[in-house]
């Protein structure tokens, strides 16, 4: 987005590599004026001679204010991005779960936060993931105990049939027995 | 509308067009709307800026069905007037 307004070459933190800039801002903006602030820049390494006066300070922070806005833009762009990414990467296809990591993605990079969008969202892909193994690894045991029971009962079947066998065997094998008692013990053996 | 309130509620039109369909929560605008001011802005500053999008028809909200928060997006006549600004 275009600047409001021109900044003055020479304004306070114009001259600083811009990392340093948004380091200057990152850490210092929640800090009270003077103490915090200066200690703070010393500590990043901003020299004695070059420190800001309040008013530059205060100039510098509302020039700041509004490019963090438009990097927050950007930053959500990003983790939208990263956030389809993601559920693309895990063959995520259910719209209500690629809604969800969008939204976690866009309300941490609201934060200022990208990187925890980024790493939320990955996050919320690997619990999607073990679910979906949970899920498969039920279904896997599912089939396997109707499989089970199918052969469970083949095996049943497959014993009434033996023991039909021996019995008729045993009847054909009877000297004892006639004709006649052989065809009616072999009618009421296999029905 | 003076320049500045012109680039805030483009800021936050903005905003809502990189979130796409899926939006933003209303504090988080707000948010947004303070920032892009500049200068710190008082609860009323910043509800006149949201009133004004949403009394325009700029902007909607929805539901959101897992946290059921509302989440503000972009409507049709909000872009229609983001890319007029």
């Amino acid at each position: 987005m275009e600047p409001l307004e021109k900044t003055r070459t020479d304004a306070w933190g114009e001259d600083l590599p811009e990392k340093i800039r948004w380091d200057c801002y990152d850490l210092c903006k929640g800090l009270p004026w003077p103490k915090g602030v200066i200690d703070q820049l010393e500590a990043i390494g901003i020299a004695d001679g070059r420190l800001p006066s309040r008013s530059a300070w205060y100039r510098f922070l509302s020039r700041m204010r509004k490019a963090d806005a438009a990097r927050r833009i950007d930053r959500i762009a990003q983790s939208v991005a990263e956030a389809q990414a993601v559920a693309d990467r895990h063959g995520i296809k259910a719209a209500v779960f690629v809604e969800t990591l969008k939204t976690l993605a866009i309300d941490k990079a609201m934060g200022g936060d990208d990187k925890a969008a980024t790493q939320l969202a990955a996050a919320a892909a690997t619990i999607w993931d073990r679910a979906q193994k949970e899920e498969e690894l039920r279904l896997r045991n599912a089939a396997q105990a109707t499989k089970d029971a199918a052969l469970a009962l083949a095996r049943e079947k497959f014993e009434a049939a033996e023991r039909r066998e021996s019995a008729a065997k045993a009847a054909l094998g009877d000297t004892k027995l006639t004709d006649e008692a052989k065809i009616a013990k072999m009618k009421e053996i296999f029905g | 509308m003076d320049a500045l309130d012109k680039h805030v509620i483009k800021t936050a039109l903005e905003t809502l067009r990189a979130a796409g369909g899926t939006g933003v929560k209303k504090s988080a605008l707000l948010d947004q709307i303070d920032l892009a001011a500049g200068t710190p802005t008082t609860d009323e500053q910043r509800e006149a800026a949201f009133s004004l999008m949403r009394d325009r028809g700029w902007i909607t909200f929805y539901m959101e069905p897992i946290w059921h928060d509302q989440r503000w997006t972009l409507t049709e006549r909000g872009l229609t007037a983001l890319e007029g600004m």
